[in-house]
């Protein structure tokens, strides 16, 4: 009997097509998103950009990578942490002031105001 | 063969990354001229204008409208290159400056004056409900104007390729240009509208960032556009 040695010469990996610096970045913002929660705009703009930056990592491919899939979860969680306060405080000031007029009042004595019109003035609105 | 929303938008990806620069310095050029030159302007009408400041202000922001338009086909042509893999500079904006603006000045001309004489009815109800000053008039300006945005939604849709047409076939007419719009996208206008949708929620994202994302979104949104060009005409 006579076997015939084959050779197999295993197919070169196919490149991947996504971004590795954008899935890094991503990560990066989602981090940092996660972390600024608590403070007044921060978050907002590192989880919106870490969610864009995640999807677009993607590149040629449909799939992210798991930096990018990590940077999405976090900014993500980030953001609706940062919205779920906002909602929480206007809640807490709407109960305090008892309504938007109350909240109003309250703008009107701090800047010692009179009429709506002066409080826009002195807050530099008109 | 038609290619879903889906492919588009990954081919586009695939052509875009690690090749954000260029469309993102022409995104932000495009943006900073039009702000300088609308600046003057709108500073004018800051506090209490007269009429004359107030026309002075709309005709300035037409005429840059219609000059930003010639940027916008440079844009088109970037977008065009990088989909085709081939050199782009951000400077190519201006390409079409100096090959026959003429053709874009008169094509953008035409559809702006389809887009007003369409939307006549609905501002002449609206004058005769503000004079009327009846919910029965306002009810019926609502119901107008709601037809009238149905209106020019299609008539966008049917002319979404005139840019694109306008940058590859520099030797036809503004109005051929216009007639093979609307030819290339009969049975696709529900595609195109469908892609249009479909950026609103990274749309959102951006705004949400203070408009910084929209450095990697536009560039986005003009080479999936690109591309469904491309597969309208059979190149993809």
């Amino acid at each position: 009997m006579d076997f015939q040695q084959e050779t197999y010469t295993p197919d070169p990996p196919c490149p991947d097509k996504r971004s590795v610096g954008m899935s890094l970045a991503s990560l990066i913002l989602g981090v940092v998103a996660l972390v600024t929660c608590s403070c007044i705009y921060a978050a907002v703009i590192c989880g919106s950009l870490s969610i864009l930056l995640a999807l677009l990592s993607r590149g040629g491919e449909t799939s992210m990578n798991v930096m990018g899939r990590t940077g999405l979860i976090l900014g993500s969680i980030g953001l609706v942490i940062t919205f779920s306060i906002y909602i929480a405080a206007f809640l807490i000031m709407l109960r305090q002031y008892g309504g938007i007029d109350g909240i109003l009042q309250n703008y009107m004595n701090l800047y010692n105001v009179e009429t709506i019109e002066e409080l826009y003035q002195s807050m530099g609105m008109i | 063969m038609k290619l879903t929303s889906k492919e588009l938008k990954r081919q586009a990806r695939e052509s875009l990354t690690g090749h954000y620069g260029v469309p993102m310095a022409a995104f932000i050029l495009i943006q900073l001229i039009s702000f300088v030159a609308n600046s003057p302007f709108q500073l004018s009408v800051q506090s209490r204008p007269n009429t004359f400041q107030i026309v002075i202000f709309l005709l300035a922001s037409a005429i840059i409208a219609l000059l930003a338009s010639i940027l916008h086909c440079g844009l088109i042509h970037i977008h065009l290159n990088r989909s085709r893999q081939k050199k782009c500079r951000a400077i190519d904006i201006f390409y079409f400056f100096t090959k026959r603006p003429d053709r874009i000045l008169i094509t953008e001309l035409m559809l702006t004056g389809l887009f007003l004489v369409t939307a006549i009815p609905a501002v002449g109800i609206s004058l005769y409900a503000f004079l009327m000053d009846t919910p029965l008039f306002y009810l019926l300006a609502a119901v107008v104007w709601l037809v009238t945005f149905s209106a020019l939604t299609i008539l966008s849709l049917q002319y979404h390729l005139t840019r694109y047409l306008l940058v590859e076939q520099p030797d036809e007419r503004p109005v051929n240009i216009m007639r093979n719009s609307r030819k290339l996208m009969s049975g696709n206008k529900g595609r195109a509208f469908y892609i249009r949708l479909s950026f609103l929620g990274m749309s959102l994202l951006c705004l949400f960032s203070l408009g910084i994302g929209f450095l990697w979104l536009d560039p986005y949104i003009n080479q999936t556009q690109v591309k469904f060009y491309q597969n309208i005409t059979g190149e993809i």
